[in-house]
């Protein structure tokens, strides 16, 4: 609905509005009149108390905060980080070549199965782990997804995937990865793909479909990450993908709901 | 032009500067739509203040340290607040938006909603204007309303082209005594010379209007906030750091303590 089911405005009902106000403008009164009502004395007990702690508190805190406790946090959160990202480039392959052989024998082998059902919540696992470090680390504004889109620059990065973001707001943010060097290797594409001609040899794991690795695991690792950092966004699925044969694989990160 | 006025007032005054805005831009032949801000829940004033009062700590520290001022103005999270339903939830259609609120020790919590919820920001040019009860002072007035809002319209694409800060002269909190005060120490002048009305006043709100529709100035980069200061009639002392707040101190020790002779008056560049 364009107006959302509302009137819009027009100048004379502000006019009206303005007109009304004028008439029963509030004025300014001495501060003891103004603690005539209970509930204004209240207010002005607590607020005053803890203007009081504050002004004499916070500073101290903030202090402490910037001069002691930020060094040792910064140091902690990028060591946590470091071992992070050492573990997802040591992990990365053989972890990919499992998914794959997990989604196409899910049916047929007991561990495939297990490993399809269980490797999203070890991927969560992961995000509960890491995920306060990095949000420190990467300085994540999580009002704000294209702030929060900053784990997948991360992953990308630690990985040596390629990619850009082609839409940047604080609502949505669009990134599409260009080169990713599992795709063709451990990740197999149809035949015509973008990145085909720069893939020299594209091995035995071409003959299975393994797109769902992209769509189910990776997008699920990085919902996992958006939802700890804020619930109101989503990864909305991935249907652009380099291994369907696509130019590059296209991550729209969202709101969920409207306002 | 098409115009939006957006518009976030608890109490009447930014809705009537609002209508003298909208009148002028009339007046030039723009047409002008307007989007009422209202809160899903009532806002009782003790519960802005509740939302804000942790930061007032923080704002003992800023007068000390300019750099923890500004580190402090760049992160301070701002909370939100739930708005009804917006008539204009898109403003692409719009070629200058302008956007009005009062200031809640910082950017109002509706604002930073409203600021965030809006679809079709991206490049485009805004005028942000604001009521409070004190003078234009550059530091925790000017800089703590227009900054975070410049930098928030930035994140969405869009560019803050000009800005109004005049004198509503009423706090609801019932303490203009301490903006009076101010005004007089640091402006020398007394708070209704930077009312809605005053000569001030007027010559800001065609200012105002003026840098809107021409939409070449950026706000941000300008690094000055300068109208808001450096305007019709206000001395260029309100430039300094906010340790010259505590000037009359020193004039105080110099003349009493030092017995130094009291220098002779010098006009500024502004008042010449």
């Amino acid at each position: 609905m364009p107006n959302n089911g509302r009137n819009p405005m027009t100048i004379n009902d502000l006019r009206k509005e303005v007109e009304a106000w004028r008439k029963q403008k509030p004025v300014n009164e001495s501060v003891l009149l103004f603690l005539k009502s209970p509930v204004d004395r209240a207010g002005a007990l607590i607020f005053f108390v803890i203007l009081v702690l504050t002004l004499v508190f916070v500073p101290v805190f903030e202090l402490i905060r910037l001069v002691i406790l930020r060094p040792i946090f910064s140091l902690f959160h990028t060591i946590v980080v470091l071992i992070a990202a050492i573990f997802l480039r040591i992990t990365a392959r053989p972890l990919i070549r499992l998914g794959i052989k997990a989604i196409k024998n899910k049916e047929q082998k007991r561990f495939s199965r297990f490993f399809y059902t269980h490797f999203p919540g070890f991927l969560r696992f992961f995000v509960r782990c890491f995920g306060p470090s990095l949000k420190f680390y990467l300085k994540i504004d999580t009002k704000d997804v294209r702030s929060i889109g900053k784990f997948q620059e991360w992953v990308d990065d630690t990985l040596g995937v390629e990619g850009i973001w082609v839409e940047s707001d604080v609502n949505r943010a669009v990134r599409r990865e260009t080169w990713c060097p599992f795709a063709g290797r451990e990740i197999p594409y149809v035949s015509g793909a973008g990145q085909e001609s720069r893939v020299s040899n594209p091995g035995e794991s071409l003959k299975s479909d393994g797109t769902e690795f992209c769509s189910y695991f990776m997008a699920g690792w990085l919902n996992d990450f958006v939802r700890y950092c804020n619930p109101e966004f989503e990864i909305a699925p991935v249907n652009r993908m380099i291994p369907k044969g696509d130019e590059f694989c296209e991550f729209i990160w969202r709101r969920k709901n409207a306002w | 032009m098409n115009i939006l006025i957006s518009y976030y007032s608890r109490t009447g005054h930014t809705a009537e500067l609002a209508l003298l805005l909208a009148e002028e831009f009339m007046a030039r032949g723009h047409s002008v739509d307007f989007e009422k801000i209202e809160t899903v829940e009532v806002d009782h004033h003790w519960p802005i203040l509740w939302r804000t009062q942790w930061y007032w700590g923080s704002l003992a520290l800023g007068i000390l340290s300019n750099t923890y001022r500004q580190y402090f103005i760049k992160n301070y999270k701002i909370p939100e607040v739930d708005l009804k339903p917006l008539v204009h939830p898109d403003v692409a259609k719009y070629d200058r938006i302008c956007i009005g609120s009062p200031k809640h020790t910082i950017l109002p919590c509706a604002i930073e909603r409203y600021l965030r919820q809006i679809e079709g920001l991206k490049n485009k040019k805004v005028g942000y204007f604001a009521t409070w009860a004190g003078p234009p002072l550059k530091y925790f007035e000017v800089e703590h309303l227009f900054r975070p809002a410049a930098d928030r319209l930035e994140r969405r694409g869009a560019r803050l082209v000009s800005i109004l800060a005049l004198s509503s002269m009423y706090h609801e909190y019932q303490i203009m005594f301490i903006f009076r005060f101010l005004s007089r120490l640091r402006f020398g002048q007394p708070v209704e010379n930077f009312s809605v009305y005053s000569e001030y006043g007027k010559n800001n709100r065609k200012l105002f209007c003026d840098e809107l529709i021409l939409g070449e100035s950026d706000i941000k980069e300008s690094k000055g906030w300068r109208r808001s200061y450096d305007g019709t009639g206000i001395p260029a002392v309100a430039t300094a750091s906010p340790l010259t707040t505590l000037q009359f101190v020193r004039r105080g020790y110099n003349r009493y303590v030092l017995k130094k002779p009291k220098p002779p008056f010098k006009k500024s560049d502004s008042q010449i």
